[in-house]
């Protein structure tokens, strides 16, 4: 439906975001902390980009920004050309079919009162101008595509795992068949087993509809499977940016580094001479 | 006499569904020094095995089999017995710090409250041990910070909060519940190093329950695999990882996404979800999502088969694993 546009897919510059601190004085300005400080990257159209650090770097500032969920403080946020932030209400909202979200708590995004056709067909509804039976049809087909069954439509949150919990948040993300999704920690509130069945549907995704990611999560092996691209946020600044490849062999900043050394192997030490009780 | 000894240890929880054993014939020891560490995911009992070793299963939980901590039988025991063991001899580190700790208490007094309640110390004294153990655990000037509140603190700090909360009375066992989930890779990395450090200075036993691999190949000499409330794999850390046999290791090893795996490589992953503990078939729990199920692993509980010393495997399916897993070797 848009245009291919040979340009960037998102394009982000100089973004700053401050929030104001409670006030310490009581005539004084309240302090304040920048939560984003800074930030400029690209994604092109089929290079997804990994968003690592810890807590409180700014990544999930950076994700509600992107989304515009919220406004920046200063700097913008491109999405295929157009800056999202200046864009009219009206427009804005057109304009969000090119780009969906995919939260970390399966439990807590979707509505355990509504049922899942409503829940995935709701950014459908938002942007109005498709019939209920073209609404339901696309649902189906999306459902199926995440690896649920079109008689799931029927049925409520609860009813489901968390595993597919996810797939439907999925499924609601792709039903306007965006160009990015934005991703915030999606597989880490799931069991292990179950987050290998959600990573390989997020590749395949990839391959089938062309959608590129941003996915933002502390676990690098996570974005060392998905993204081409990966950036290291830390304090509000992206501090280094790369291939995973470059990033994990031969990192430079001293962040990256402490960030990769923590990160436990998975092998044990050589057993010396081993006693059984 | 091992420190700690459970020999088929059996739990059932009252559900809504019906009664469901969230552990089954678990049997393991533990001596003065070790550390053992249970791996598996969410429902597969080892939350459970925990809490039956510390007395807080809920009131409707009936428990089978024995759990000997030097010598003396904790099953059984009454709620007045066990809060004499639980905080004293017994440490438990949770998961979450927020939660653990009481937010309207400062630290010094939670830290100081187990040093009152079974040491019987005053006040002053209590307080003086704590601010000691606060430095310990690394919080930065503790004679100042002990007055402070929970909330004032970062998530890593808390845990160590509640490390010395644990270690207050020099307990010859710690049991670490997923004790670095909550936490940030690099702060998860200090907080096992302090636990590390710990149980060796002190001579504890540790068990260390996780669902991370790389957490348990870091920390732990022994290790038991846990799915569906029974043990389906145990042995050293080491053989476990290099010699891994029953089919739900292997699967729970392919699963997790590897930093030098080749971009765009699959994982495998293990169909179907983890099965609910009211539904467990009778015979292997792995039964049904398993591909090398045959009609016999559906009826009896697989008997454990020794493939290294000391490294048990409860699968009838063995040699099918093994073939296969010779026939995907590249040649």
């Amino acid at each position: 439906m848009s245009d291919p546009v040979s340009g960037p897919l998102l394009q982000v510059e100089n973004l700053v975001r401050e929030y104001a601190m409670p006030r310490e004085k009581l005539f004084g300005p309240p302090p304040k902390v920048h939560a984003l400080n800074g930030v400029s990257f690209t994604i092109q159209a089929g290079r997804s980009l990994g968003i690592v650090g810890e807590s409180g770097s700014g990544k999930s500032t950076l994700a509600r920004l992107v989304m515009a969920l919220d406004a920046p403080t200063s700097g913008t946020v491109r999405m295929l050309g157009r800056d999202l932030h200046a864009l009219p209400r009206e427009e804005l909202r057109a304009a969000r079919r090119d780009f969906q979200m995919v939260f970390q708590d399966p439990y807590g995004s979707l509505d355990p009162r509504q049922t899942v056709e409503r829940i995935v067909t709701e950014p459908l509804s938002a942007q109005g101008g498709m019939s209920r039976a073209d609404q339901h049809t696309r649902a189906a087909q999306t459902l199926d595509s995440v690896g649920l069954r079109a008689n799931d439509l029927g049925k409520y949150p609860h009813e489901f795992s968390g595993g597919q919990r996810q797939r439907i948040a999925i499924a609601r993300a792709l039903i306007t068949r965006p160009r990015l999704i934005v991703a915030d920690e999606p597989v880490s509130a799931l069991d292990v087993s179950v987050q290998a069945q959600v990573l390989n549907l997020m590749q395949d995704l990839q391959a089938e509809f062309g959608i590129t990611y941003m996915l933002i999560s502390h676990d690098l092996a996570v974005v060392h499977h998905l993204c081409e691209d990966v950036a290291v946020l830390w304090q509000g600044r992206i501090v280094e940016q790369g291939p995973p490849q470059r990033l994990f062999t031969a990192a430079e900043h001293p962040y990256t580094k402490a960030l990769l050394e923590a990160v436990p192997r998975a092998e044990p030490p050589p057993d010396e001479a081993v006693s059984f009780a | 006499m091992p420190l700690l000894e459970v020999s088929h240890l059996s739990v059932q929880l009252q559900t809504q569904r019906g009664p469901a054993f969230a552990v089954r014939d678990v049997s393991f020891s533990l001596e003065r020094g070790q550390t053992l560490g249970l791996v598996g995911e969410s429902g597969c009992g080892k939350s459970i095995t925990a809490m039956s070793l510390m007395g807080l299963l809920p009131e409707n939980a009936r428990v089978t089999g024995s759990i000997r901590l030097n010598g003396e039988e904790l099953v059984g025991q009454t709620d007045d017995q066990m809060g004499d063991i639980r905080g004293n001899r017994i440490g438990m580190v949770f998961q979450e710090p927020m939660t653990a700790l009481n937010p309207v208490h400062t630290i010094g007094r939670q830290v100081a409250e187990p040093l009152r309640l079974h040491r019987g110390l005053s006040a002053a004294d209590a307080r003086q041990q704590a601010i000691a153990l606060l430095d310990r655990v690394g919080i930065p000037d503790a004679a100042r910070r002990i007055d402070a509140y929970p909330h004032q603190f970062s998530g890593g700090q808390r845990q160590r909060v509640t490390i010395a909360m644990a270690l207050a009375c020099g307990p010859d066992l710690l049991i670490a519940d997923e004790p670095t989930t909550a936490l940030d890779v690099t702060v998860q990395r200090q907080i096992l190093e302090l636990i590390r450090e710990l149980v060796a200075e002190r001579g504890m036993a540790l068990l260390l329950i996780s669902h991370d691999l790389g957490v348990i190949a870091q920390n732990v000499r022994r290790m038991l695999v846990m799915y569906g409330g029974s043990v389906v794999e145990s042995g050293t850390t080491a053989s476990v990882f290099a010699h891994r046999s029953h089919p739900y290791t292997l699967g729970l090893f392919g699963a997790r996404p590897g930093l030098h795996s080749a971009p765009g490589q699959r994982l495998t992953t293990i169909p179907g979800t983890v099965p609910e503990l009211a539904d467990l078939p009778p015979g292997c729990p792995f039964a049904g999502r398993c591909r090398f199920t045959i009609p016999d692993c559906h009826v009896t509980a697989p008997p454990p088969v020794e493939v290294g010393p000391g490294h048990l495997v409860r699968c009838i399916r063995l040699d099918a694993v093994a073939a296969d897993k010779n026939a995907q070797v590249p040649a």
